[in-house]
This record gives structure tokens, sequence and C-alpha cells, in this order.
């Protein structure tokens, strides 16, 4: 290099260089000292120069780095970083950091001066880091503070996801278009799914049977559009991963933006299927009806074919009567199913007290009653079948109610000398009773919603 | 170039000697028993350098770069993954560190300096030859990038010495690897003096 340029490189390191630079002969006595040092350790270039380093800053002695000087005449480089070394030399930081730092924060490099193989002297360069570092602390306090407050918001939103978890019933936010915005671990249980598996796919396309699916969106779609009122409560199928179907008992609520436009449903819904199968189970084993207290179709025939054996045996007679309550429909059309449920209730009790506590008396149908009388040696058919008509004038004329009631009757004699299966003796006295019901046949028609006052049975006093 | 095995643990001795020299100088640093160990030396043509170090480091490295010139002269590195890197300045500044910033970046110069000198000092007192390294230099990349600013344009057939590096401090170990890259020469030298001190 021209002599010029290593004169103007030198003074461009004595002046204008932001960084601390000072140069050392192989004594370690300092023969550079730029400005920047000057200016930011207040100490003048006259003050140092030819003074060994380590004796004019003792700091440095003290925090044992005269051996990075003493490596750095061996040839090797050195950095010492701020973080490990805070700083070599003490010198004021700027004005700005003095809340920060007692002292300028520093990284320092200690080089080598090599000419040829020899090291002939150390070049020490100083960066004040002091604003860097303060920076890095600010940054890592905001970082720290963000951290915690999406810690906060993860721990409230962690306790909400639990609370929605331990809830014993599926919870489910749908959107407008029924997809699912929301399920919580209970609905994934039931349904058999992940939740990221579930969210954002459509209800009604993949969690119900296909045949019920189209329709039921069609009426989401209704409430959505606000075209129609939503149902509070229902119960529907679901359709699960693997096929199986699920009963759910659902209870809804509306879901608005502060506009009060619909934005979708929330639903709890339980899981009502094995609820569902024991009503069903326990419905199939029960022999009784549950609305009249009698025996139920089940019951009666379990219990009358044992009787019927039994009969056969002992070679005693019974008589089986069929029942049917006339007007049942309009009844229940024009009256209401509660007004044919009593009609129901009185026809058993009606039959209850015209037969023994040991025949068997029950409700096979709708509004069919069967009757196997086992012990006839003291009455016969005909007796009954009056005491029948006899007990049902009696209560119309008791009651005095809106219609009469009128009961179509017909039996059949079982003998042991000429016995007969149950289904033929049911069959024997159905149509017996058909026939006498046939005869009311014309005054039936007149069994319909707009004859309600003209109802012929109440003038009827003979049925 | 194969190792001998008495070639090997000659210069693990060697190797775990200077080594102790800087983790003394990090333990008083930092107030924490600092223990550097030395599993595993050997040497792989430039060539193999690549492949071999591609089975070792994954992804994104961090790298300490210092070259040395005198008579004995190339480049030597301190490679570590960049999980690594952030966990050995965590563990030296007591600091939860899991990006790199500058003055992290600055600590992890410092420790790759002083094993790069340390190793290399002892190195030149062996070959009573003088050695002067260039100010250390800092790099996060992939290997291969670093690995094949080594290789291009050199003439002379080199090899590495590689160093299994064990950094055991509070109960964590960190595991790295250093790098001397060295023409066959030197490499000579250096096995030569080596085998005189068995």
């Amino acid at each position: 290099m021209d002599i010029i340029y290593k004169e103007a490189l030198s003074n461009w390191i004595e002046v204008f260089l932001s960084r601390g630079v000072f140069v050392t002969d192989e004594n370690l006595k300092v023969i550079l000292w730029n400005r920047w040092l000057e200016e930011r350790s207040g100490i003048p270039s006259e003050k140092v120069l030819g003074k060994r380093v380590l004796d004019v800053f003792p700091a440095i002695r003290e925090k044992k780095a005269d051996r990075y000087y003493y490596q750095a005449l061996h040839g090797e480089a050195i950095l010492l970083a701020q973080r490990l070394h805070k700083f070599l030399l003490p010198m004021p930081p700027k004005k700005d950091y003095s809340c920060y730092f007692t002292n300028m924060q520093q990284t320092v490099q200690i080089a080598p001066l090599v000419s040829g193989w020899d090291v002939v002297g150390t070049v020490t360069m100083i960066e004040d880091v002091t604003e860097r570092i303060v920076g890095e602390i600010l940054l890592k306090k905001e970082a720290e503070a963000a951290r915690r407050a999406e810690q906060m918001v993860k721990k409230e939103r962690d306790l909400a996801q639990h609370y929605l978890d331990i809830a014993g019933v599926m919870l489910l936010v749908l959107d407008r278009n029924g997809n699912i915005s929301l399920i919580n671990r209970k609905g994934c249980e039931i349904l058999g799914y992940n939740n990221e598996e579930l969210i954002g796919k459509n209800w009604f396309e993949v969690c119900l049977p296909e045949e019920d699916g189209e329709k039921i969106k069609g009426v989401f779609i209704s409430i959505m559009e606000g075209r129609i009122e939503g149902y509070r409560q229902f119960e529907n199928r679901v359709k699960t991963r693997s096929g199986e179907m699920r009963i759910i008992s659902w209870n809804n609520t509306l879901l608005r933006d502060e506009s009060g436009q619909i934005t979708g449903t929330l639903s709890s819904g339980e899981d009502i299927t094995e609820k569902k199968r024991l009503e069903e189970a326990l419905k199939a084993m029960s022999i009784t009806d549950e609305l009249t207290g009698l025996y139920n179709r089940r019951g009666f025939i379990t219990l009358s074919e044992r009787q019927l054996k039994i009969a056969e045996r002992a070679r005693n007679k019974m008589l089986l009567f069929f029942i049917d309550l006339d007007g049942m429909k309009w009844i229940n059309d024009t009256l209401g199913h509660k007004a044919g449920d009593e009609a129901l209730i009185a026809t058993a009790q009606i039959l209850r007290e015209t037969f023994r506590e040991s025949d068997i008396v029950a409700r096979v149908g709708g509004d069919e009653f069967v009757v196997l009388a086992v012990d006839t040696r003291m009455t016969s058919a005909d007796k009954l079948y009056r005491r029948i008509k006899e007990k049902v004038k009696k209560y119309n004329s008791e009651r005095n109610g809106p219609y009469n009631l009128s009961l179509s009757v017909g039996y059949s004699h079982f003998g042991p000398d000429k016995p007969k299966r149950l289904d033929e003796l049911m069959e024997e006295a159905d149509r017996m009773m058909y026939e006498e019901k046939k005869g009311k046949k014309g005054e039936e028609s007149l069994f319909s919603p707009g004859h309600a006052e003209h109802n012929p049975y109440r003038s009827q006093q003979d049925v | 170039m194969i190792l001998t095995e008495r070639q090997r643990d000659s210069l693990r001795e060697v190797i775990n000697i200077a080594f102790g020299r800087a983790a003394s100088s990090l333990s008083e640093l930092t107030g924490h028993r600092i223990i550097i160990d030395v599993p595993q030396v050997s040497i792989y043509s430039i060539g193999e350098l690549t492949p071999t170090l591609e089975g070792m480091v994954k992804d994104e490295i961090a790298t300490v770069h210092q070259i040395f010139t005198g008579r004995l002269s190339g480049d030597a590195l301190l490679i570590l993954d960049y999980k690594g890197a952030a966990a050995l300045t965590g563990l030296l500044t007591d600091e939860d560190i899991d990006a790199i910033d500058v003055s992290t970046k600055e600590v992890l110069i410092e420790v790759g300096n002083k094993l790069l000198n340390a190793c290399l000092g002892t190195f030149g007192n062996m070959l009573q030859v003088h050695i002067t390294f260039s100010v250390p230099k800092f790099h996060l990349s992939e290997l291969n990038d670093m690995l094949n600013t080594l290789v291009i344009g050199k003439e002379e057939l080199r090899y590495a010495l590689l160093i299994a590096t064990e950094f055991k401090i509070k109960n964590s170990e960190i595991g790295g690897y250093l790098v001397i890259v060295l023409g066959v020469g030197s490499l000579d030298r250096l096995l030569e003096a080596i085998e005189k001190l068995g």
C-alpha cells in the first residue's frame, strides 16, 4: 500500500472511525488512541500515549483481561462478548442509557499486529453496544409481557375448553350454513371423530343419516333465515363415524350478533340411545298396558296359552270375549286424545268390574280388548255379555258426557271336549263382535268431526 | 489418510488439554463449572467432510469461523446446530434463549474463539511455529453453503481434522464439532510432532 494511503487510513482510524481503537506495541505501550476513545472515555491521547495500557486502566487487570493481551502477543485474535464481559475499559454510557448501565457496554476485539511472521503489537477495537443491549432488553421484556398475556388468554381459553369438555353433554355450535364451528370433547366422543376432523365440516352432511340430512338442513336454513321459529327441544338421529346411529335429545339456542342477526345455533345434546333402548326393552318385556293397567297383547297371550293348557287338563270350560270401543277414531279426532284415553280407561274399568279377578282382561290393540273368562261355572256368556252392556249404559247415564260410550262385543266358547287354539277362539269372538259392529255401521259413519253435536250415541240407550 | 490408534489417542490428549484451558476460562467468566470433552477425533479428506458432517448435524447450523495463517495455515470452525447453539449460550448466560440475537451470537463467537485459539495455539506450540489468527466470524447458514466456501478455489490437497466436542454445563450436555482444515503438508508435520510426544 502506498504510504499516502497508509497515512490516510491511520488518519481515518484516529479521527473518523465510529469505534474505539487503540494500538500498543509489543510491550503493550499505547501508540495510538483514537478520537472516539478520547471523547467517550474523557481521556485525551497525551495522557495515554507511551504508557502501558494495563497501567492506565487497572480495571483490565482486575477483570483478568490482561491475559487476552498476552494471548494476542502470541498471535491469537480475541473477541470479548458483551454478554460475558460487559466492558473492557470503564467509560460512561451515552446519556440516554445511564439509567440502564453505569458503564458503556462493549464488544471488544483484540488482535495481534503482525509484521512478517512476528507479532509487533496489539490492536484493540471497542464497539459501544449499549444501545443495542438496551434494545434487546426492551425487546425481551416486551416479548415476555406478550408471552405472559398470551399465557393468560390461553389459560382462560383452556379453562373454557375444560368446562366444555367436562360437560356431560355434547355441545355444538353451528354457523348459519350449518358448518360446525365448535364441538366439545363429549361430542367428538359420541360421534367418533377428532375435533379437527369436524371443525368447519357441514353438520347435516357429515353427522346425520343421509335420509334425514337434507330435510333437517332445509328446516335449519329456514330457521337461520328467520322464516320459521326454531324448536327449543327435539330428538333426532345422528350418524357416527362408524355408521352407527345414535339418538340425541337436543336443547337449542339461537345465536345472534350485536345487530340481532341470527348467526347460528348453540345446542346441547344428550345421547339418549341407551335410554331409548332400555325403554324399548322394558316395554318389550312388560305384559301390562300402561294406559289402562290391563294386560297387553303379549301378557294376554302368554297367560292365556298357559290357562288354555290348564283348562284342557282340568277339563274346564272357558269363554273368550272380544270387545271393541266404537267410534274411537271419532273421539280422538273430535274431542282429542285425552278424551280417547278416558274412553279407553272407562272401558277397562267396565271390563274389570264385569269379570273376576282371576279372569284375564287385556287391551290388545288401540281400541280392542280381549277377556279370557277362566272360571265360568257360576255364569254364562250371555250373562256376561249383558252385564257389559248394562255397565256401559250405567256409565253413560251417570256421566252425561259429550258422547256415549259404546262397545261392540263378541265371544267364543272353549270346551275340553272340543279344544280350540287361542287364535281360533279370538277369531271366532272377533267375527261375532264384527257382526255386531256392522249392525251399527250406518250410525258409525256419523262419527265424523262435523257431526259432533249430532252424535247418535247420545240418545241411543241400548248400546 | 487414516490415523493410527496411537496418533488418535495422542491427538485426543493434546486437544483435551487445550480444551481444558478454554473450559477453565469459560468457567471463570460464567461462574459455572464447564467441562469440554473430546469424545472423538478423526481425519477426513475435504471431499469426505461434507457427507460426513451432514450425517452429524442437520438443518441450520451456527458456525464460528476463524482463518489462521503463518507456518500453519487453514480454516478452523466450530459447528453447532441451531438448537444446540441457543442452548449453549442460554446455559452460559443464565437466560432463556430461543432465538440467536446479536449478543447471543457474540457469546458463541467468544466460545468458538476460545476453543479454536486453544486448539491451534497448542498445535503451534507443538510445532514450534507461530500462528496468527483472524478475528472470528459467525455464520448462520445451511451446512452445505458453509462447507462450500472451504472447498472452492484451493489447489492444495487438504484434510479436515474433525473433533467431536461435548460441552457439559449444569447437568446438560451439548454436542458440537470442531473442524480444522489443513493442507496435507501442515497435517503431516502436525502428526509427526504428535508422534514425538508419544
